[in-house]
């Protein structure tokens, strides 16, 4: 069974292109959000297998949602998917526990890598 | 980098980080739409802000323009502005996605959210500069975007400035991409005060 | 109406002319009020930003355009000192004041548009024609010749004041 993925990002573009990528590659998409209030509604109604987040979004940004996340599930598996590129982004999302952190423009091979990576595939 | 007639100009610190946040910027672009651009004209000047935003007013394309307004906070903030004419904008849209240019022709929620997140990676490059290269603690806000008189766009980008200073900094660049002859512009406004903290920023470093 | 007597008004502007100058400017959550003076075929525009002047930083004084009680007074006495027009002579027009940015907190156009309200009240200047509010932009050209404005919301007809 194709591992389950929830998409949060507040650009529908970005959710389309990382959708494409996904689905093109064996992977379910079975929900989007578009902010981190949607993100934390629709993993609590989805139960996904895997998360990417956006950090920057209205209403709640990616790092707190990811926070409620992983306080409703320890094991949860969170990409982030930002356009910040700054040392201090990325270890404030480690230290609260993605499993990886991709910067936008990404590349496909760099999305399915951290994909793979995240379910140990790689 | 020219510096045009009205005659002041930033000081070297500012002058330095411009240049180097341009430079990233047009990698980051150029990668995004996954197409050469080339920045063909780049302007940093302290100007009134009334004399600017009529000038932008004169310009021919103000029919329609999607433009992506971010606010970056932090120690240093400024107002980031993306735009392009209306047609540009699908195109830019097909580049992203990697379809045929052409497939978009309505002004739909794709085409909104590319010159959003275009918005978004380009500010955020500018960011990404001040940080790493000037340790300077800046973040971009999630842009706003309008589909409005280019005019009416550039009112909403400078007014809080405005409102504060009447003499500001703008830096002003304009993107080519050649292989389909679109053209795009940028600009940064700092606020006031930022100008300052650059300078101070750097000066710490020597 | 020619181009070649197009005057633009930036934010934060007043511009005062006479027949046959047009004064155009584009608007957002900014208003434009126009007076005219039908008698001697002469106006002026502001272009302003908030609707209540505030101090920018310690004693400095901002800009008297940028505000609309600070603003339209003063548009009102530059077309007394440089035309000699008294202030019953004049009609005013008033525009823009969109939420074109969408935000649902933000109240700054309504804010202009009724500060341009109360203090035209205030001058005793009737307000005989007005287009404002919505999420759409604004363009206006405010023909000095006739006093009619051409206001043009984003997406919309030319209609005329």
């Amino acid at each position: 069974m194709a591992h389950r993925i929830l998409i949060v990002d507040d650009a529908p573009i970005i959710r389309l292109m990382l959708k494409d990528i996904l689905t093109a590659n064996g992977y379910a998409v079975v929900g989007e959000g578009g902010d981190g209030n949607e993100g934390v509604e629709k993993f609590k109604e989805l139960s996904p297998d895997l998360v990417t987040m956006d950090i920057t979004m209205p209403e709640k940004d990616g790092i707190r949602a990811m926070e409620e996340i992983l306080a409703l599930d320890q094991k949860a598996r969170i990409i982030v998917i930002t356009a910040i590129d700054q040392r201090e982004s990325l270890m404030e999302a480690i230290r609260v526990g993605a499993a990886d952190y991709i910067i936008k423009p990404f590349e496909t091979d760099r999305v399915l890598s951290a994909v793979r990576r995240a379910f140990g595939e790689e | 980098m020219d510096m045009s007639a009205d005659g002041s100009r930033p000081n070297k610190a500012v002058e330095l980080i411009i240049q180097l946040s341009i430079d990233r910027v047009s990698q980051l672009f150029s990668k995004f739409i996954k197409v050469g651009a080339k920045i063909s004209l780049e302007k940093a000047y302290v100007t009134d802000l009334s004399e600017a935003s009529a000038r932008i007013n004169a310009e021919d394309v103000q029919s329609e323009v999607i433009g992506s307004i971010v606010d970056v906070a932090g120690d240093a903030p400024f107002k980031f502005l993306f735009y392009a004419e209306a047609p540009t904008c699908l195109i830019l849209t097909d580049l992203i996605l990697q379809r045929k240019v052409g497939t978009s022709t309505d002004f739909d929620i794709y085409v909104r959210s590319a010159m959003q997140e275009i918005g978004n990676i380009l500010a955020s490059g500018v960011c990404s500069v001040f940080a790493a290269d000037f340790n300077i603690r800046i973040k971009p806000t999630p842009p706003k975007v309008a589909h409005d008189f280019l005019g009416t766009i550039f009112q909403e980008f400078v007014m809080e400035t405005a409102a504060e200073s009447d003499q500001v900094l703008i830096v002003e660049s304009r993107f080519h991409v050649v292989r389909y002859n679109l053209r795009c512009n940028m600009f940064i406004l700092p606020s006031p005060g930022t100008e300052g903290v650059i300078n101070n920023f750097f000066l710490d470093q020597i | 109406m020619s181009i070649e007597n197009r005057i633009l008004v930036g934010v934060g502007d007043i511009k005062i002319d006479k027949d046959p100058v047009v004064l155009s400017t584009f608007l957002g959550s900014c208003v434009a009020v126009c007076l005219y003076s039908p008698s001697r075929k002469a106006g002026g525009m502001i272009h302003y930003l908030l609707p209540r002047a505030r101090e920018i930083q310690e004693g400095k004084i901002p800009r008297k355009e940028k505000y609309a009680d600070t603003g339209i007074p003063e548009l009102l006495r530059r077309l007394k000192n440089v035309f000699n027009i008294e202030k019953d002579d004049f009609v005013a027009k008033m525009f823009g004041g969109a939420n074109v940015l969408k935000m649902a907190r933000r109240r700054v156009g309504e804010e202009n548009i009724e500060a341009a309200r109360a203090i035209l009240r205030g001058l005793k200047i009737a307000v005989v024609g007005a287009s404002t509010g919505g999420e759409r932009g604004y363009k206006i050209d405010f023909d000095l010749a006739t006093g009619k404005v051409f206001c043009q919301i984003f997406n919309e007809e030319v209609k005329e004041y």
